[in-house]
């Protein structure tokens, strides 16, 4: 046997076979660290920015910028012709623009059922997590433990439509300012929500005649 | 007999342990009645402004407030408790004082009566030694495990691998003790690349076996591979900060429009801002699973201070790595799939209330796209958008079923513009 000629033949085939083995290896691990292959980047990145992405031209990097201090958004002026939305909020965060909210503020959404069914949507959404279904307080996340119970809303002495905006607008205690989150139009909308509740759910004053006559 | 005899006695003086033990356990149940009490009442009350330790919340920690405040303390806190702002109005020292450290908010008058003041103020001074719960520790192990762990594979490989060289040399050694007996001649050996070489001229079929093998599954490596191109199904990267929608939405059941508030009314359904965060966060400054470590990002990005509770000149944004991403030639809209169509988040996030880290569970292709196009019943019903269309589509589509495809949903325009 030529021992020479077999050694170069023997070792093509073992590299041949070693190739075919990482070239399998390597294609079924996915990295998940990566995306994977792109097929022509340029398709799939525009020059234009997109939401939440990256620019440097800017020394915090935000390609999101927000608008020059002292900007008024188009017929933000008091009690708008434009709609709720474009109405400033004129009551500053202190106790005293609390009160006044609560004395002078009233809710220029009417009270209908189409706008209450649409603030328990955005209730489901954005209050059921704390204040819970039937607003006694004891929402998902107090149930567990994780948050305090921020108590239910008849035990708040006094709380008229006016203080719920407030609340809401720059938050109260250990909640926050929801303002980022829910539009005007959508904070009264919770309002009307949040006093259906309490009248359904709330201590009945009405009912104590009723309790007498059911001993009678 | 005797046996028969002497069996209840033991039993019977049994009997009176139990009784032992539920008598002394009433016993400290009474006791505990007003701490437990107290608790109820300080959860409902208190505890959303005040902890019962050191730390500030809204107020000041009320460890230690019965030593601190003016004698004799009950009244004083029994006053301060009902109404804050006479106290303070009266010109009490020690109340404007606490006024003022704490930023000048005032404590909103409780609805409690003295006997539960009194209740409020044992539990404080006595706060009940909490046992871990095991429900915690399973869930900070289950979220390790998450992902599933290839080690049972290679356990398992490891054992047949054993049980398949034991049996060869038991195999060897047989056939040795075989041909010794018969007088046969001892087997060719290949040994070496010059054996594997002689071994494949000899066994010619096994070869040609080998190499269909060997072409059949490189080509389909090759076809999986090309077809993963643009394909990034399974990415599931590490972010900058451990943040668990398997906590988030699955235990605490946070709704997902809660902090991705814009799916509803825009195109891209937002990333929150810190302060979306901060709305939980001031009050959680501790997490079940990775302690502070990771809230401490947080407020490191909202540039707040958690023992002054003010918020610092310098926030920086966090960088999220962005998982699900189309590509620029393709138009989505969340709002138009989320508000309109009624589309449940998880028919394409697959289910994120489970995952600790996010990965992308559909494919994100067109195909896919399309798929469900096909598939999916417009409703129209109590959609007003639709009320004139849907009389035309009515008539259009006599007894079929009126699927986003059939009103333009696969038209090309209408994503690639």
């Amino acid at each position: 046997m030529n021992l020479s000629y077999k050694k170069i033949q023997s070792k093509t085939v073992a590299l041949v076979m070693a190739a075919g083995l990482v070239f399998s290896i390597v294609s079924c691990n996915k990295n998940p660290q990566s995306p994977g292959v792109e097929f022509m980047p340029d398709m799939y990145r525009g020059p234009a920015s997109e939401p939440y992405s990256v620019n440097e031209f800017y020394s915090d990097s935000l390609s999101s910028r927000k608008p020059v201090p002292g900007t008024i958004s188009q017929g933000s002026i008091p009690n708008s012709p434009f709609g709720v939305n474009n109405t400033i909020y004129a009551y500053p965060n202190t106790n005293e623009g609390y009160e006044a909210a609560g004395n002078f503020l009233h809710n220029p959404i009417a009270n209908t059922i189409e706008n209450t069914e649409q603030g328990k949507d955005l209730y489901i959404k954005f209050c059921q997590h704390c204040h819970g279904e039937t607003g006694d307080g004891n929402g998902s996340i107090v149930a567990n433990g994780k948050f305090p119970n921020p108590g239910s809303y008849w035990s708040k002495a006094g709380l008229t439509d006016g203080k719920m905006f407030h609340s809401m607008n720059y938050g109260k205690g250990l909640m926050g300012s929801h303002a980022s989150q829910l539009d005007k139009e959508e904070r009264w909308k919770l309002v009307l929500y949040v006093q259906s509740l309490i009248a359904k759910n709330g201590p009945k004053t009405e009912a104590a005649p009723a309790d007498t006559i059911g001993k009678k | 007999m005797d046996y028969m005899c002497q069996k209840p006695q033991p039993t019977k003086r049994l009997t009176l342990l139990p009784l032992i033990i539920l008598f002394v356990l009433n016993i400290t149940f009474s006791f505990a009645g007003d701490t437990e009490k107290g608790e109820k009442l300080f959860k409902q009350n208190c505890a959303s402004c005040h902890s019962i330790g050191d730390n500030k919340v809204i107020g000041p920690g009320l460890k230690g407030v019965m030593d601190r405040v003016p004698k004799p303390a009950e009244a004083w806190l029994a006053k301060w408790v009902k109404n804050s702002r006479a106290v303070i109005a009266s010109g009490d020292a020690y109340a404007v004082k606490v006024f003022n450290d704490n930023g000048k908010v005032d404590m909103p008058a409780q609805a409690v009566s003295d006997e539960e003041i009194k209740a409020i103020f044992e539990y404080v001074q006595n706060p009940p030694v909490k046992k871990e719960t095991p429900g915690d520790q399973a869930s900070g192990t289950s979220t390790q495990k998450d992902e599933g762990s290839p080690t049972l594979l290679i356990i398992v490989g490891l054992l047949f691998l054993a049980l398949f060289f034991t049996l060869r040399t038991v195999q060897k050694s047989l056939g040795k003790i075989v041909r010794e007996k018969a007088g046969l001649a001892e087997p060719v050996k290949y040994k070496g690349p010059s054996g594997v070489l002689l071994w494949m001229r000899t066994h010619k079929k096994w070869v040609a076996v080998i190499l269909l093998f060997l072409a059949g599954w490189g080509s389909r490596a090759a076809w999986n591979g090309m077809y993963a191109i643009g394909v990034y199904q399974g990415y599931m990267p590490e972010q900058p900060i451990f943040f668990s929608h398997k906590i988030h939405a699955g235990q605490n059941g946070i709704n997902c429009v809660y902090c991705h508030s814009s799916v509803e009314k825009g195109k891209v359904s937002g990333v929150p801002s810190v302060n979306v965060c901060m709305n939980c966060h001031k009050g959680i400054q501790e997490g079940a699973v990775t302690g502070k470590t990771e809230i401490a990002k947080i407020y490191a990005a909202a540039d707040y201070d958690v023992n002054t509770q003010k918020y610092g000149p310098n926030p920086k944004p966090i960088k999220w790595v962005r998982v699900h991403n189309l590509p620029d030639f393709a138009y989505f809209n969340h709002s138009q799939h989320v508000k309109v169509g009624q589309q449940d988040c998880a028919n394409c996030h697959g289910p994120v209330a489970t995952m600790d880290t996010i990965r992308q569970v559909s494919k994100l292709t067109m195909g896919w796209c399309i798929d469900c196009h096909n598939k999916t019943e417009v409703k129209m019903e109590g959609n007003k958008y639709y009320e004139e269309l849907h009389a035309k589509l009515k008539e259009k589509f006599k007894n079929q079923p009126i699927t986003v495809s059939k009103m333009g949903g696969i038209e090309c325009g209408k994503c690639h513009y």
